[in-house]
């Protein structure tokens, strides 16, 4: 019994091998949703903690949508659908005013590398792609303070500087395909990250340098002005994504 | 056609994969480092209602040399040399001009990923231990030009002192 299965094994990856393939390039802009429960929650205590010194004119507002592009390679054997691609998003900036005239800013960057498992559903010219995801995401937060218009990084405000994370990701999504003719195409896609919390594959927020090597972001979790200092912010986000753009078919071969 | 379609493919895989290493400053380090000519340093200093009290500029302030030669440390040393401009700039027109003149052991420099800030530390090679010190925001960063302004406040929030380095790439 082992063997007969070993043979269908085999004559399937044969038939796989010896099957055309076809490949395209695909690139688009995309928007996206950043959901972070302990930022935002992080921005709350923030704003309760400026308040016990009435320092700002317009509290902190945690900005989650956001914006950007990707690029990657596509190939289909049959129905079976893999590729893997390069995507970055930045969400617009989230931004508290003092009411000395600065400026507190947030802005989170993401950085993903993915590869995708599917399946397609259609003819040539329309085609549904469920599929799985797997890939290394960076994100980053970048926070600064603006003084007339001059953004600082430096170390004469808490927060600043950039802070960057890692983790291993999954997410599932859903593309749709439309070819116009047998080279080019459009398609839109929609990325929904199954992982909100991390757990140990990944890293939490650190200063981006060695130098500062060990330094965490700490968020405000324990009440205003209370730093809990054993909670480094974790990374239990959810960056969703959807994307629409141009598909080239590289050829059949 | 088959060729160039691999082509493509191992581009776009490489130009994706970069998209790994986003958590680490190395090309940003790499970029920085080099022979700078300090073209000139620029210090306001505020009072502690945020009103200017004064302002100097100081044009060629000498030669800083940023060293990074390690794939792996994202730290480096560098060497100051004050030979053309030591006249006229104190330390207390310029906090970076003290630390990058030794102040407080100051003997390693870093910048952040994205080359957003520009770190100044002190490295002690016995205990291994790194003792950060300041930080500049890098306002620009080209291969031949770098701007690094530093900040610093008043304890009521207002700013103190704003100092603005203008680097440009020394050909010597």
């Amino acid at each position: 019994m082992m063997k007969v299965k070993l043979l269908i094994g085999l004559l399937s990856f044969s038939s796989l091998v010896t099957a055309q393939i076809d490949a395209n390039i695909y690139g688009g802009f995309s928007a996206n949703y950043l959901q972070f429960p302990l930022f935002q929650k992080f921005v709350e205590s923030y704003n309760q903690e400026q308040a016990l010194y009435d320092g700002l004119s317009k509290d902190l507002e945690f900005n989650q949508i956001g914006y950007g592009g990707e690029l990657g390679i596509q190939g289909s054997v049959s129905n079976f659908v893999f590729g893997f691609g390069g995507s970055q998003t930045k969400t617009m900036a989230s931004k508290a005013t003092f009411k000395i005239g600065d400026t507190r800013g947030f802005q989170f960057k993401s950085y993903t590398f993915d590869m995708i498992v599917g399946f397609s559903i259609g003819e040539d010219k329309f085609q549904l792609i469920p599929y799985l995801d797997f890939g290394t995401q960076a994100l980053q937060i970048h926070s600064w303070l603006e003084y007339d218009g001059v953004k600082s990084y430096g170390s004469e405000g808490r927060y600043n500087g950039v802070w960057t994370s890692w983790r291993l990701m999954g997410a599932g999504g859903l593309k749709f395909h439309y070819n116009f003719s047998d080279f080019v195409g459009m398609y839109a896609d929609f990325n929904f990250p199954i992982n909100l919390k991390t757990g140990s594959k990944g890293s939490t927020f650190t200063h981006s340098d060695n130098t500062t090597s060990g330094e965490y972001f700490f968020p405000l979790v324990a009440g205003p002005g209370v730093y809990e200092t054993d909670l480094a912010l974790p990374q239990n986000y959810r960056n969703m994504r959807f994307s629409i753009g141009m598909i080239f078919q590289l050829n059949t071969f | 056609m088959k060729n160039i379609s691999y082509v493509i493919a191992i581009f776009i895989f490489a130009l994706s994969l970069n998209s790994c290493f986003k958590d680490t400053p190395k090309n940003d380090m790499f970029k920085a480092a080099g022979s700078w000519k300090v073209e000139s340093i620029e210090s306001i200093q505020y009072d502690t209602l945020g009103n200017q009290i004064s302002s100097k500029t100081t044009e060629n302030y000498g030669f800083l040399m940023l060293e990074h030669n390690d794939d792996f440390l994202f730290e480096g040393t560098f060497s100051y040399d004050f030979t053309q401009g030591e006249i006229g700039f104190t330390s207390v027109d310029s906090y970076m001009l003290y630390l990058i003149g030794g102040g407080y052991g100051c003997n390693t420099w870093s910048v952040s990923t994205d080359a957003k800030a520009f770190n100044l530390a002190s490295f002690d090679p016995e205990t291994l231990f790194v003792t950060y010190l300041y930080s500049a925001s890098i306002e620009k960063l080209t291969n031949k030009k770098m701007v690094l302004i530093g900040f610093k406040r008043h304890p009521n929030g207002y700013l103190s002192s704003k100092e603005t380095w203008n680097l440009v790439r020394a050909t010597h």
